[in-house]
């Protein structure tokens, strides 16, 4: 069972070959939860009744053969700002501590409709805005490698529970990173799919133009396999598109549908023929040294596998946390509008008139960083200012998405890292709110473009905290920078995982 | 500055201690110097915008049975309806 739990794909086939059943392996994966929880803090709600009960219920849908994909009977972590059913849902924020959703996020639902199991919801910043879970209304949480410092942010919670073995796979959501940056900071794999490959409907907002839900997992084999079930076009979100490969021709964009599993994409690991570009402003003085030559490093061995790499220029860099922060704090203080205290959430006990009542609910309820971004966006909305900053805002974000489609015309993926430095120590980001924004300089700029981005453990720091290499892809090009982590993978070999001692660890 | 952030905070129906007030006043402040590099972009609409597609389903209206479960987790509720304050005042 041990080693079972270091591939999601073979444990769901021992799972489906009888060897093992889902009941053995819940129980398996509640009792690693309740071994690291007390130090990491991952979860916010371990759904231990719930998860054994649904174990029974995929037993037998897997005995009669009716459930065999390639996931059926995998338990998994899904971040606290993703909707369940019945199962508490809290955005990490005293608002809704108590909220119960009515229904699943689609995402959810193709879960459960391909066997798996959902064990618990994931710690994270408030309403996913930060970049290393401290916001979090219901407490801070390490990072498993080095429990001084923190996991990343926002989903935090998912990616450490995934790095300290405590589930195999798991859901984050990612607005400006908060999928690859954790996972960086947390030696796993994290995808953020194309703007439009998953759906969003059930994902509590933050920034509507710029949230995704993406995968997290232990490999990019993992990660490809838990997208094939989450992917799809859907009713209840309009930007969820078919799967499909998009060509460009002059201006129009014309669609082809792929049927081929974003799994398939990652037994390519041949990169002949494939032409990578790092942009120079990706590796500027700012970047940890360490970092900056894992990177290089990265990049030098795509080469064995057959790739041409080179180094470019990648205009519009500088704007993209500028434009990143007005355009998202914009949407995020239209999306928490609704958090009134009327049909959900947080109410205040005491309050003269209506107005008051809203007032004071919503004042009880966020926490400080959410009333900041909620006053900056509303800041920048204001008449008189709007021009200024959320018009030209929007006007960088276009700049920014032709920039990388002009990069396109010449590469295939674009390499970055993840992240400019590794994990932070414990507060030391939240007492200087903009160098944390500043820290999110490498993941911003795809979610502006709509891309689909990957992070991939490359190397360990000399203090032995793990660093992220970062492949962006055209849109809906997924398959791309799934082979080209997947030939990273196979170069670099098996990464370590916090578990492993000091010693064993590669110099 | 301070008169700014205390009518943004009205618009936004958040209300902010005095603490909190200081503190807003200094990161707005930092947020805006920073975004402020923007503001050397060329005004008016890119002409490159990409070309986005509606997409439309029928309206179809659909009893998904959830009401009174969806009443169960408001604040206050009563007879299946949700409880708020006089919305008029009396004058």
């Amino acid at each position: 069972m041990e080693k079972l739990f270091q591939d999601a794909l073979a444990l769901s086939a021992a799972v489906r070959g009888g060897e093992v059943s889902v009941t053995e392996v819940v129980e398996a994966c509640l009792s690693r939860i309740e071994k690291s929880e007390p130090a990491l803090h991952g979860f916010i709600t371990v759904d231990a009744e719930g998860a054994l009960s649904q174990a029974k219920e995929m037993q037998k849908k897997i005995s009669s053969g009716e459930m065999r994909g390639p996931l059926a009977g995998v338990p998994i972590a899904v971040k606290d700002n993703i909707s369940t059913w019945g199962l508490r849902t809290t955005c990490a924020s005293r608002m809704l501590a108590d909220y119960v959703p009515v229904y699943d996020a689609t995402a959810v639902a193709k879960l459960r409709d391909a066997g798996m199991i959902v064990i618990g919801k994931t710690n994270l910043d408030e309403f996913a805005m930060g970049s290393t879970t401290e916001t979090s209304f219901f407490g801070v949480m390490k990072n498993p490698w080095d429990l001084s410092r923190v996991p990343g942010g926002s989903s935090g919670g998912s990616c450490a529970s995934v790095a300290a073995g405590e589930v195999p796979l798991a859901l984050g959501t990612d607005t400006g990173g908060s999928i690859r940056q954790p996972s960086a900071f947390c030696g796993v794999v994290g995808l953020k799919p194309t703007y439009g490959t998953v759906s969003r409907s059930g994902l509590i907002a933050y920034a509507s133009s710029m949230d995704h839900i993406g995968t997290i997992a232990g490999s990019v084999r993992e990660c490809a396999a838990l997208l094939d079930v989450i992917a799809g076009k859907d009713e209840k979100d309009s930007t969820a598109a078919e799967r499909c490969k998009q060509s460009k021709q002059g201006n129009a964009y014309t669609d082809h549908t792929d049927n081929t599993t974003f799994l398939s994409s990652t037994s390519q690991t041949d990169l002949q023929g494939m032409k990578i570009g790092v942009p120079q402003q990706y590796l500027s003085t700012d970047v940890n040294p360490q970092v900056k030559d894992a990177v290089l490093a990265a990049a030098g061995a795509l080469t064995y596998a057959g790739a041409e790499v080179e180094m470019f220029d990648l205009p519009m860099t500088d704007e993209a946390i500028a434009a990143y922060y007005v355009i998202a704090c914009a949407e995020a203080s239209a999306n928490l509008a609704r958090f009134d205290g009327v049909k959900y959430g947080h109410r205040a006990a005491s309050y003269q008139d209506l107005h008051e009542m809203v007032r004071r609910s919503r004042s009880e309820g966020f926490g400080a960083e959410v009333k900041q971004r909620i006053l900056l966006g509303t800041y920048v909305l204001r008449a008189g200012f709007y021009e200024d900053y959320y018009l030209k805002a929007q006007l960088a974000k276009e700049q920014i998405a032709k920039a990388f489609a002009e990069a396109f015309e010449r590469y295939d993926v674009i390499l970055t890292p993840t992240a400019p430095t590794t994990a932070p120590k414990l507060g030391e980001s939240l007492a200087d709110p903009l160098a944390m924004y500043l820290g999110d300089v490498d993941t911003v700029a795809v979610n502006l473009a709509g891309l689909p981005a990957i992070s991939v453990p490359c190397g360990l720091d000399s203090q032995g905290l793990p660093i992220g290499l970062q492949i962006i892809g055209n849109h809906f090009r997924e398959d791309q920078i799934l082979r080209v982590a997947s030939a990273y993978e196979a170069i670099r070999g098996e990464f370590m995982s916090p578990c492993d001692t000091a010693e064993e660890r590669p110099s | 500055m301070r008169e700014e952030i205390i009518e943004t905070a009205r618009l936004a129906q958040l209300d902010f201690t005095e603490d909190e007030l200081t503190q807003a006043e200094v990161q707005l402040g930092r947020m805006l110097a920073y975004v402020n590099r923007l503001s050397k972009l060329p005004a008016g609409e890119s002409e490159d915008a990409p070309a986005h597609v509606n997409v439309f389903r029928e309206d179809v209206v659909r009893d998904e049975g959830l009401a009174t479960e969806i009443i169960a987790g408001a604040p206050e509720a009563r007879e299946n309806q949700f409880v708020v304050p006089k919305t008029f005042a009396n004058e």
